[in-house]
């Protein structure tokens, strides 16, 4: 059944008709250390095309031709190319076995061409064998054949990973501030001010050349992460000649065509740029609380708009090429840039209940919105011979979605009906430099030298938000509407932005202390590693808000005010009579800054007991911290001086690995190692603030630690071969202090801070199996082995115990309900499934489809306070259907089905008398192709 | 093929150059005081230099239309007297510490800035506010506005008291909570706490919005015991509520809400004192509940519950078009009412089905008491409409204003407890007796 469908599905991409095939399969192999060596990732071709096929781990490969006679080219760096006749018979199978020999010294040209592609799962899976540290990484490759747009959705793919909202990294199931991320190894910082791992949905896929998961602790590493550290690798210069457009559209079964309700933006939207129209007018910068002029001194723009919602675009450009500058140097150089949109629709509801549950809030909601994504990157590298290369990597990223969202019900304070209306627009950018270097000196580079340096600048913002709330009193005539003049701050306009810089260096050497020589050259018995490293980052964050004042508007209309049409009576003509008064509500608390400052030193070493079987890999990081945040409250004045609350913290972290081999084939390592988990910046400032708008109060506390966690894993992993898998880990943490948020009592509202409040174990298992199934099946059956599947699960417990903290003579007492439960966002199991089939359709037609298939296991959302349980976010099914294909070596097309299930997004409420639904939605499902032509 | 690789690389290598120049000029240094405490900090600064430092201390004054004002800020740690010869200015919140008596005295007139900041009274637990005026002189709380123009709801925070009497709202019972806008945290176990004395006080265009759902009342009572003295207060034109108890056991005698968006009074989080003489008068522009009585609507049924004993109450409520309520009894409250006067809501008495037992088995109840004038009279009130042995009356009753009483009907307080002042009559104000005369404004 799978078999037809696959075909069946794969005939779409092909009108070739197919002729007599055969097979060329065959091992490369070379002479070393006095024996035959399987060659891995050698390039076979049939000279002069596309068609060929990259060696697995034991030299083997396979691939259907024409049956006729080729000339096979099979090439590898730093050896001689070799060509050799082959005769194919229909429907046979023709078997080469080549023996390549080592070329010298004489393999300048080839170095970049023959640079490993670590866009390539076998590669990055050859590395993972190779690697000294417990990574786990996915390439392009695999993130296009599994249809993940950005780099969210690609970490989902892996092993013990999920994105909360799509966006929000958790590693087994520790959230952000156990997470950390990395551009390149360089400390990436966040857009987000109440984040400490950027959202990684701002970054598109087409700048990724592979992501890494790193979940053991070395001490090269920041120390405050015991989840796992990220590290996103953009595309490197090759040096390859190469000029590519790609051109895309999609399509939502929920949105596109549909009503899409938006307002009057600016001209340059959809760029993902704001022209200006939503910058505060200088009219009501000037002036402090009521506003005064003669001239509404905001832009008349609260009036909805109604289009039909275009399809999803998409379009990109990639370049690269090396430029010869002399003898010894070459310069490489690579560039892209990509844009995307769509318009989405959402309709659901979101309720707040209490204890007997019964909702205090009840709303209907319904958004509309529309996002891009646009980004550049630039890299460049300079080879100055063969043991000196430095280069420069730029990228830059926009982000913006504008929403248009309704919310409209029951609140429990009003016996009238809300219907609130909001624009939202949120623009976020990051932009990048790196500067790096790596220089090896001595024989086969016994000393090397790493360095490198970064700035980055993110900027966040949400100008004019704007919002108008309205009440419809029951009884009163269907749609008859007036202005909630109550609650004030319910009609507003809101700017916010937020800027950091950061700016971070590192610079480590390593060195061969002692060494074997052999007849092949010198072979690594101690391996020492030192380096220091510092990060800086100045963090402004500031907010202007507006409140409208509409009773004199409400008296004037006592047969209501049209909801469609507010602006015609939020008029000017209003403003001068005073009937709408606009009341600058920016206090002191509306901007705060933030520093932090980390230097770190470390030493570590490899050791090889037993060479090639045993190694022990051990060291410790000394990690100086220091992070202030400078603000004022709510309630100070401005005559009083900002406060400052300051922690700093010496660390020493310590980690030790043992790496056994225990065959060619099977490795076990064992990873042992203490961190630390920093608050954030906001948590330990003693002021309040709102996390979103109408969302819970915050309040920091300034006498937070440095939280300690002491991890350890255990995991084995056997590579049959041919780009398989099978791993098995197991790893288990205890978090000291970690620092949770908490619920205090308040008068009104939600209030909620943070403590370090007592102890936290997690435990868990993970299984990773990638395998063809020709092999798993042990068919030759050119089918079977077109047929790869693969598959990750993990499962978790989590358990944080809460020792309950009464109020005391400053702070408000701790209330929430549970002092024992999961962690927030652990998922008791998440399992990852694909199942993907390649194969070659006529001459120099090659395609591939793919099923990824993700779900994970219910996890809190927000942890139970006053009495009320925990909230839940219930399981989620997405199943998604990725067809590539290459058409010759010019075209490459595209099609991908995204949430085939239409999968239904909820929150589950628990109270003391049942559940209840809070949070109910659905997206849609989502349609794409793609072409894209390489012009050189 | 060869030319086009030629602009290629000709233009990646200026693409190049570019990105190298920005990757340089980005390092620049810009002067600027680098001193957070400085008036004049400036984030961006990476050079230092020209900090400016604000005077220490309260001593700052400034002029405004030719008037001299003192610039109250931050916190009162010791026991300190405003007198009524100067004008004070509040700017941001003013806090009296924990063993600190702040007295001011009678005839003072204290304004909020107009800064930008969120003025504010606010007692600490342990600290007390000594403001007695006069009905010839009242001590009046305003805005700064009133001089400069404009004047208008929401100006400033309002006097809050918080005390060591107990609230509900954590399920232990030493529950401490964190109120309003940083105003200070609240409750304990000491219900006769005293937070000071308060007679003929007068707050004006309070209640600042502070975000949704939190806004400052003109009087907010944070646990504040019995001990503390209540008299002659009145909440003028606030954009929220006019008096809110959040727990507690003070009693409120004499009491005028003038004018206020939201509700008159409020109470919640199991308020157990007492009142008498409440006036509620409400603007035809904005307004909600007359009284809205809570005791927790997260959990209905945590102790100790709110349950006040109140009597003589004048509610007269204005049509701004939404709908409102009289009585709004809800979310687990009990309560024992007498002697009230309803007139000119949407609903007169509405009762939540949260509160139905209650009203079954007496332990909330509304007695002796008029109401007309009311588009529904009673929404869920159970035996409070039907028993005729409560004596509610749906006659009209003639009033002035808020000025005036029916004597028909009524039960005397004093019978129920000696705190009472004898008063035979229903209605809050009786025109033979006009206490808020002289020391209150009207709409």
């Amino acid at each position: 059944m799978i078999r037809t469908l696959l075909v069946l599905s794969l005939a779409l991409f092909s009108t070739i008709a197919m002729a007599q095939r055969g097979v060329i399969s065959g091992t490369i192999t070379t002479q070393e250390a006095g024996a035959t060596q399987p060659m891995p990732f050698v390039n076979v071709v049939i000279k002069g095309t596309t068609t060929g096929a990259t060696t697995d781990l034991d030299g083997r490969f396979s691939f259907p031709v024409e049956a006729g006679t080729h000339t096979l080219l099979v090439s590898f760096v730093g050896y001689a190319p070799h060509e050799q006749q082959i005769t194919v018979a229909p429907d046979g199978r023709t078997i080469a076995a080549v023996e390549l020999r080592a070329q010298g010294v004489e393999m300048k040209e080839f170095e970049v061409v023959g640079m490993a592609d670590r866009e390539r799962e076998g590669v990055l899976l050859m590395e993972r064998k190779e690697s000294t540290a417990l990574v786990q990484q996915i390439g392009a490759q695999e993130l296009k054949k599994k249809g993940a747009g950005d780099v969210a959705e690609g970490v989902q793919k892996m092993v013990g990973l999920s994105a909360v909202g799509g966006r929000y990294v958790v590693v087994r199931g520790l959230t952000d501030r156990y997470n950390s991320a990395y551009l390149n190894g360089m400390p990436l910082p966040s857009p987000d001010p109440d984040l400490k791992v950027a959202p990684l949905d701002i970054f598109p896929t087409d700048v990724v050349e592979s992501i890494s998961v790193t979940k053991a602790f070395t001490a090269d590493q920041y120390g405050d992460f015991s989840g796992g550290a990220v590290d996103i690798a953009t595309k490197r210069a090759t040096g390859e000649n190469m000029l590519k457009v790609s051109l895309g559209g999609g399509l939502n079964t929920r949105s596109t065509f549909r009503d899409h309700r938006s307002y009057n933006g600016g001209k340059t939207d959809f760029w993902g740029r704001d022209d200006g129209t939503r910058a505060v007018p200088s009219a009501a910068q000037t002036q402090a609380t009521t506003l005064n002029g003669e001239q509404l001194p905001f832009a008349a723009n609260f009036d909805p708009t109604s289009k039909s919602a275009a399809p999803d675009l998409n379009f990109g450009l990639f370049g690269g090429t090396h430029i010869k500058l002399g003898d010894n140097l070459t310069l490489n150089v690579l560039g892209t840039a990509n844009y995307k949109n769509e318009y989405r629709y959402r309709s659901g509801r979101i309720r707040i209940i209490n204890t007997s549950n019964t909702p205090l809030v009840d709303y209907n909601v319904e958004t509309w919105q529309f996002n891009t994504q646009s980004s550049a990157l630039g890299s460049a590298s300079l080879d100055l011979g063969r043991h000196h290369r430095v280069g420069l990597t730029t990228l830059w990223v926009n982000m913006s979605g504008d929403e248009h969202r309704i919310n409209h019900g029951d609140h429990f304070d009003y016996l009238d009906k809300v219907y609130a209306r909001r624009y939202t627009y949120r623009q976020n950018t990051l932009h990048t430099d790196q500067l790096f270097g790596r220089h090896g000196f001595g024989v086969q580079d016994r000393l090397l030298v790493e360095w490198s340096t970064a700035m980055s600048r993110a900027v966040a913002a949400e100008p004019d938000r704007r919002q108008l709330v309205y009440l419809h009193r029951p009884g009163a005539d269907e749609g008859t509407y007036r202005f909630n003049a109550i609650d004030r701050l319910e009609n507003h306009r809101w700017y916010s932005g937020l800027n950091e810089k950061e700016t971070t260096m590192r610079a480590g050497v390593s060195y061969r202390l002692v060494q074997q020589e052999t007849s092949d050259g010198p072979t690594p018995i101690l391996v020492v590693r030192t380096g220091a490293q510092t990060k800086r980052k100045d963090r402004d964050f500031g907010y202007d808000i507006f409140a409208y004042s509409l009773q004199g508007i409400n008296a004037n209309n006592p047969d209501g005010v049209a909801l469609n049409r507010p602006d015609q009576f939020l008029s000017n003509e209003a403003y001068q009579e005073r009937d709408l008064t606009i009341a600058r509500l920016t206090g002191p608390e509306a901007d705060h800054t933030i520093q932090q400052h980390i230097s770190a030193a470390y030493l570590s070493g490899e050791y090889q007991v037993v060479p090639g079987k045993l190694m022990l890999i051990a060291g410790a990081r000394m990690e100086q911290g220091e992070q202030r945040i400078i603000y004022r409250k709510q309630s100070d004045s401005f005559h009083q001086p900002r406060r400052v609350a300051a922690i700093a913290s010496t660390d020493l972290l310590p980690f030790a690995t043992i790496k056994l081999d225990l065959s060619t084939k099977d490795i076990v390592r064992a990873s042992a190692s203490k961190t630390i988990s920093r608050p954030g910046f906001r948590e330990m400032a003693p002021f309040e603030y709102t996390e979103f708008f109408a969302g819970t109060k915050n309040v920091g506390d300034p006498d937070l630690r440095n939280g300690e966690n002491y991890n350890v894993d255990l995991r084995y992993e056997r590579f049959p071969g041919a780009g398989a898998l099978v791993a098995i880990g197991a790893f288990g943490k205890v978090l000291d202090n970690t620092i949770e948020k908490v619920a205090l009592a308040t008068a009104s509202g939600q209030l909620r801070s943070f403590r370090n409040t007592g102890r936290a174990q997690v435990v868990g298992i993970e299984v990773e199996v990638v395998k063809n199934l020709g092999i798993l099946l042990r068919t030759d059956s050119s089918f079977w082995n077109d047929v790869s599947v693969g598959m990750n699960a993990s499962l978790l417990h989590s358990e944080l115990i809460i020792q309950q903290q009464p109020g005391n003579n400053n702070s408000a007492a701790v209330v929430l309900t549970h002092d024992k439960r999961p962690m927030q966002g652990a998922s008791p199991y998440l399992v990852n499934f694909d199942l993907s089939y390649g194969r070659r359709l006529g001459d120099g037609v090659k395609g591939t489809v793919t099923l990824a298939y993700n779900v994970f296991g219910k996890r809190i959302s927000t942890a139970g306070a006053n009495g009320l349980g925990d909230q839940y976010e219930l399981p989620v099914n997405t199943l998604n259907l990725v067809f590539r294909a290459d058409i010759g070596p010019k075209w490459q097309a595209n099609i991908t089905c995204h949430n085939l299930l239409d999968a239904r997004f909820r929150v589950e409420q628990e109270t003391p008398v049942g559940t209840s639904l809070v949070n109910d939605y659905r997206i849609g499902m989502s349609f794409g192709a793609g072409l894209s032509y390489r012009i050189l | 093929m060869a030319l086009t690789h030629t602009i290629t690389r000709t233009a990646w290598l200026g693409a190049l150059t570019l990105a190298a120049t920005m990757f340089m000029t980005s390092c620049k240094k810009k002067e600027g005081c680098t001193d957070p405490t400085a008036t004049n900090y400036d984030p961006d600064a990476e050079k230092n230099c020209c900090c400016e430092f604000p005077t220490p201390g309260n001593d700052q004054t400034t002029t405004i239309n030719g008037e001299t004002y003192h610039i109250l800020s931050g916190t009162i740690s010791s026991n300190r007297t405003l007198d009524n010869d100067r004008r004070w200015l509040l700017s941001g919140g003013v806090f009296v510490a924990n063993g600190a008596t702040l007295t001011i005295e009678q005839g003072t007139r204290l304004f909020a800035a107009d800064d930008a900041t969120t003025p504010f009274l606010s007692v600490q637990r342990g600290g007390r506010l000594s403001a007695v005026g006069t009905a010839a002189e009242p001590i009046i709380f305003t805005t700064i506005k009133t001089v400069t123009g404009g004047a208008d709801r929401g100006a400033w925070g309002g006097i809050i008291l918080n005390g060591y009497a107990p609230i509900n709202i954590c399920g232990t019972a030493n529950c401490t909570a964190e109120g309003e806008g940083g105003s200070g945290v609240y409750g304990g176990t000491d219900q006769n706490d005293d937070s000071g004395v308060l007679k003929y006080v007068r707050v004006e265009y309070a209640g600042k919005v502070l975000g949704t759902d939190n806004e400052m009342n003109g009087f907010s009572f944070n646990g504040v015991g019995s001990a503390t003295i209540l008299e002659h207060l009145q909440a003028f034109k606030g954009s929220d509520d006019g008096f809110e108890f959040f727990g507690g056991t003070v009693n409120l005698k004499w009491a005028v809400s003038t004018g206020n968006s939201d509700d008159s009074f409020d109470w919640t989080h199991g308020w157990r004192g007492k009142g008498q003489f409440w006036v509620v008068q409400q603007d035809a522009a904005t307004g909600d509940n007359g009284m809205e009585c809570d005791n927790w609507e997260t959990t209905y049924t945590v102790t100790p519950y709110s349950e006040p004993m109140i009597s003589n109450f004048t509610l007269v409520g204005a049509d701004d078009g939404s709908a409102n309520h009289g009585m709004r009894l809800r979310h687990g409250t009990k309560g024992k009412l007498w002697n009230g006067l309803i007139t000119g809501f949407t609903q007169g008495i509405r009762v939540g089905s949260e509160c139905d037992s209650h009203v079954a088995d007496g332990s909330l109840f509304v007695k002796n008491s008029a109401l007309w004038n009311n588009s529904t009279t009673y929404n869920n009130a159970g035996i409070i409409e039907t028993d005729v042995a409560y004596a509610n009356t749906t006659n009209d009753v003639v009033l002035n204003g808020v000025i005036g009483t029916e004597a028909a009907g009524a039960i005397d307080p004093s019978t129920m407890d000696a705190w009472f002042t004898p008063a035979m009559f229903k209605g809050a104000i009786d025109a033979a007796d006009n206490w808020t005369a002289g020391w209150t404004v009207a709409l």
